[in-house]
């Protein structure tokens, strides 16, 4: 186990730059998740700690080991790919003692440590097959036996789950979560899927255009978006954005829409700024009634659609051009239909709110 | 007939007669895809088909072609005991066994390292590399052979030149590369040495072809497994012998396959050299170019034909084999 730091990393493919000044330092043991959209270089940084993409700039230091230069194999990382790599000439057994084999380890401690990570990983009765007579979630789970009995300093997974269907995605991401609890080895996981990265982080590191927007656990990512972008890459379905003015009045800041407004509880040093109001689509409900909270607002839409989701009703609704959705449970007296003005009540404190101009989230004074 | 009875008769209804776009229609043109399959029947039948056929029922008989078909005459397996025991056969089956293996497996072991470095070393310049690997196999069979003719010419030959040179080459009295090379410009064309000339130009024709075969199916193995393997600690030489040999293995089976197909049929290069002769002593002789001379040369159409047929079961042998050296395992 190790930690690894990046210090001011970059990556430029001829003038194209798609990692720029990435830092982050992953404590010893931490489960850290990489998500991004599709470019945002999530990968190329994974693969740059691999050593398999030249550094165009910058440091990596894995165990305070400053390993730039050094060789794949002298990084002592173990890596899970997306296709998986696995060899397909060869059984399961020998790819899983493959890496061992190159190393020059013994054949009785092969035997032995192939032995256990097929027990962990329930391999012991394929290791005589071929990868292509293996599911997708067995020859996942080969990939990660692959990488486990290297025993490396750090795990890397470059969107390990992405090739399996939903429900395998689940299970797998469940063993992978275990297999991080059981072994305690630094983990650096890239995804693009939220739900992956929320149920399995430790950390998130959100990218976007080759920048870092938010580090944080999955909890502040979710309740504490930095920006706007944040807000709306984390949270399904996405979190809604309502232009409004930020007003001023003495001491007391309020919310202006067209026609109406919101009196905030906290005081915003900002006045008669443009901002983006955001708020979660389960954060909204069509009764006071069902928040339990002090400081409640509210606002009037016009609704122009419901959709019946199973064990939630989907109604979307408009204010000042601005569509949005509120997720309201199917028992709680849904009588919102087409073109009625309904009042969404919320919880203050669930609000967000964004600067127009740098995205940035808009924090109220401290006091 | 009287008015009164055609009167009496009941009206004949006028059946109206199809046309044949109409009849066409009504079939529901089932006809139609075998019109559009049948032009490579046709052709495959009389070029491909019946030569086949009749070449088998000519090997049984003995035929003059200039007295017509009728003077065919059965001669039972006679043509094949011929063709078995005859010296000159068995000679020249020895010759093409001897050059298949020595034109044909350095052809396989120099290709397929020499793609790797191409696949793995070149990037920009790859295709100006491989276009002129593979120019020897698009270039007249006939300007190579009198090229490397000429290269071998006992006098004036630049090989014999090179070769010399460095057999003469002194260091005070001592000839140290004397050992190795000649002193005295050889005599390609002297029976010992005849086949070695025709499997260099044989090999130096076809390795760029395989080089290309090889390289294409290097292009399909996956990148991943390459970094998986460099993540795992293998070397390049160990990525080379445990990854991309293995994963060629459905590419050496068709190479081999060609190079045997190609190597037991050889004609051209031999025949050009040695002038259609073989050779002194028969040396450059091969199957086929025995075939040729018992059919065109001595007119013996039966004994050629059997001469093709042992040849085929010969090279059907032979990529069975492969076949299981090479072949996917079940």
């Amino acid at each position: 186990m190790a930690a690894v730091t990046f210090n001011n990393l970059k990556k430029r493919f001829g003038k194209t730059e798609v990692v720029k000044s990435f830092d982050l330092h992953i404590n010893d043991g931490e489960f850290v998740v990489l998500l991004g959209p599709s470019g945002c270089g999530k990968s190329t940084t994974l693969r740059m700690l691999a050593g398999l993409e030249d550094i165009s700039d910058g440091e990596i230091f894995i165990a305070d080991e400053l390993v730039n230069d050094l060789h794949p194999m002298e990084r002592n990382i173990a890596m899970v790919f997306q296709s998986y790599a696995l060899y397909p000439h060869m059984s399961v057994e020998q790819n899983i003692a493959f890496g061992l084999k190159m190393t020059g380890v013994a054949k009785d401690e092969i035997v032995k440590r192939v032995k256990y990570a097929a027990d962990m990983l329930e391999l012991t009765p394929l290791l005589d097959r071929k990868p292509k007579e293996l599911s997708g979630g067995q020859r996942q789970r080969v990939a990660m036996g692959r990488a486990m009995v290297r025993t490396p300093e750090v795990f890397l997974f470059d969107e390990p789950l992405s090739n399996l269907d939903a429900k395998l995605r689940g299970s797998m991401r469940a063993e992978i979560k275990t297999l991080h609890d059981k072994l305690g080895t630094t983990t650096l996981y890239v995804t693009h899927d939220q739900v992956e990265a929320m149920t399995l982080a430790d950390r998130i590191v959100i990218l976007k255009d080759g920048y870092i927007e938010q580090v944080g656990t999955p909890k502040e990512i979710f309740e504490e978006p930095a920006n706007k972008f944040v807000a709306s890459f984390i949270g399904a379905p996405e979190m809604n954005m309502i232009p409004a003015t930020i007003k001023k009045t003495g001491t007391i800041s309020s919310l202006v829409f067209s026609d109406q407004h919101i009196d905030l509880p906290a005081v915003y040093a900002e006045d008669d700024l443009l901002c983006t109001l955001g708020i979660r689509p389960s954060d909204l409900y069509l009764h006071q009634r069902s928040i339990e909270s002090e400081t409640i607002g509210s606002v009037k839409a016009d609704v122009i659609g419901v959709e019946l989701l199973g064990s939630t009703y989907h109604v979307q609704c408009e204010l000042d051009g601005a569509r949005f959705i509120a997720e309201v449970a199917i028992a709680d007296d849904v009588n919102a239909d087409i073109d009625d003005k309904v009042e969404l009540f919320f919880d203050i404190s669930r609000i967000h709110l964004f600067n127009n101009e740098t995205g940035k989230a808009i924090l109220p004074q401290m006091n | 007939m009287s008015s009164v009875e055609s009167a009496v008769r009941p009206p004949v209804a006028k059946i109206k007669k199809r046309t044949l776009k109409q009849r066409l229609h009504a079939s529901g043109y089932k006809w139609a895809p075998y019109l559009f399959i049948s032009p490579f029947f046709a052709i495959f039948t009389v070029f491909g088909l019946f030569p086949l056929l009749f070449s088998l029922f000519l090997s049984f008989h003995y035929w003059e072609p200039a007295a017509g078909l009728s003077a065919m005459e059965w001669v039972g397996i006679e043509n094949y005991t011929f063709a078995l025991t005859d010296d000159w056969f068995q000679t020249s089956v020895y010759n093409t066994l001897w050059l298949a293996l020595a034109a044909g497996i350095p052809q396989h072991v120099i290709a397929i390292p020499l793609a790797y470095f191409l696949h793995t070393s070149f990037k920009r310049s790859r295709n100006t590399v491989i276009g002129m690997y593979f120019m020897p196999f698009i270039t007249s069979t006939v300007a190579i052979s009198l090229v490397f003719t000429t290269l071998f010419s006992r006098d004036f030959g630049m090989i014999n030149m090179l070769f010399t040179s460095a057999g003469n080459w002194t260091i005070g009295d001592i000839q140290p590369l004397a050992w190795l090379f000649p002193t005295e410009n050889i005599d390609w064309n002297r029976p010992e040495y005849t086949k070695t000339m025709i499997a260099f130009v044989v090999f130096w024709r076809f390795v760029g072809w395989n080089t290309v075969l090889y390289l294409s199916a290097m292009q399909t193995i996956p990148k991943d497994l390459y970094e998986a393997a460099t993540v795992d600690g293998a070397k390049r030489w160990q990525q080379f012998w445990y990854i991309t040999v293995p994963m060629l293995k459905p590419m050496m089976f068709f190479a081999v396959t060609l190079t045997i197909i190609g190597n037991l049929q050889l004609f051209e290069e031999p025949f050009i050299i040695t002038g259609g002769t073989g050779g002194l002593e028969q040396a450059g002789k091969t199957a086929a170019m025995h075939m040729y001379i018992t059919a065109f040369v001595e007119g013996d159409f039966g004994t050629a034909s059997a001469i093709s047929w042992i040849l085929f079961a010969l090279i059907a042998f032979l990529t069975w084999g492969n076949n299981k050296l090479l072949g996917e395992k079940k």
